[in-house]
């Protein structure tokens, strides 16, 4: 219990720095979703779809695989590949398709959704409210009441 | 202007914030469940804190005028202005949100975590954002 605060307070406090750093250093706020943008772009040169858009935010992202498996190195047991949800199997489709089928379409939402809303957690929540846009942390709150609704609706409904 | 010093300072700062993100249990499914279901308040925490730290230091940049530090230029404070668009995105988002526990930064770094999980919601987002590009061009061109 004790352990999990000075992890979520220190977390925090870490995090808010990066986002004030991302600032400081590149100039600009940090931002994954518009990192799949830059992609799609890249792939469908003939069309401009998205505008101007921030490449560096395409170099963010690719970093984040990095410091993911630098904690698995550093403070878990070991790196393992595994395809496990936790309490989450409870609720998704126990064949292997289907549960992939359910991934896929949760993340088209969350891409179609995100760029829609101009911007994903990192870019409304974390960003959006250092920087106390209302709009950005009125999206941040909308995100998390409809992922909370649905959430309960998968485990204790559906 | 794209300096590879821009680059990788962009990569740099992506790494460090996959590492807090795992850290913090942003990718861990069952603190994501345990957040929507009120079981417990960590990552609330974490978002908490963060907004905080994140005012006070912008607070400073503004106050010490400062440029930015690779290139030197003044840094952008953009805010992304309101529209309806916005409403109808964090349903969509929201719902996704709920259904992968992960966002467009956490399933990245899931991905460097052995998190095969991972994948199928990277392929989803990138076909979303896909999707939203080709569905905003064809409302742009029945405007004109």
């Amino acid at each position: 219990m004790e352990s999990y605060m000075i992890t979520a307070w220190l977390g925090g406090l870490l995090i808010g720095w990066l986002v004030v750093l991302h600032f400081l250093m590149i100039g600009r706020g940090a931002g994954c979703s518009t990192a799949y943008a830059c992609v799609v772009d890249v792939l469908h040169k003939e069309i401009n779809l998205f505008g101007t858009l921030d490449p560096m935010k395409f170099f963010f992202v690719l970093g984040l695989p990095l410091g993911g498996l630098a904690h698995t190195l550093l403070f878990q047991q070991g790196w393992s590949l595994s395809f496990d949800m936790g309490v989450y199997e409870q609720v998704l489709p126990v064949s292997i398709g289907l549960k992939v089928l359910v991934l896929f379409i949760g993340g088209i939402l969350l891409g179609f959704g995100a760029r829609m809303a101009g911007g994903c957690t990192t870019g409304h929540a974390l960003v959006g409210g250092a920087l106390l846009s209302w709009t950005s942390m009125l999206t941040a709150v909308l995100f998390f009441v409809v992922a909370m609704i649905t959430t309960w609706i998968m485990f204790f409904i559906v | 202007m794209q300096t590879k010093i821009q680059k990788s300072a962009s990569m740099g700062l992506g790494a460090v914030f996959g590492f807090l993100l795992v850290l913090v249990g942003a990718t861990t499914f069952d603190i994501q469940a345990a957040m929507f279901l009120f079981e417990d308040f960590q990552l609330p925490i974490v978002l908490a804190v963060a907004m905080m730290t994140g005012v006070v230091g912008v607070w400073m940049i503004k106050r010490m005028k400062a440029s930015s530090i690779i290139v030197q230029q003044q840094i952008e404070f953009m805010k992304i202005p309101f529209s309806r668009n916005l409403l109808l995105g964090s349903v969509f988002f929201g719902t996704g949100w709920a259904l992968t526990a992960s966002c467009p930064g956490t399933a990245v770094a899931m991905l460097g975590e052995g998190k095969l999980i991972g994948v199928p919601v990277v392929a989803g987002i990138l076909a979303g954002t896909w999707l939203f590009g080709f569905y905003s061009k064809q409302k742009q061109a029945g405007l004109k």
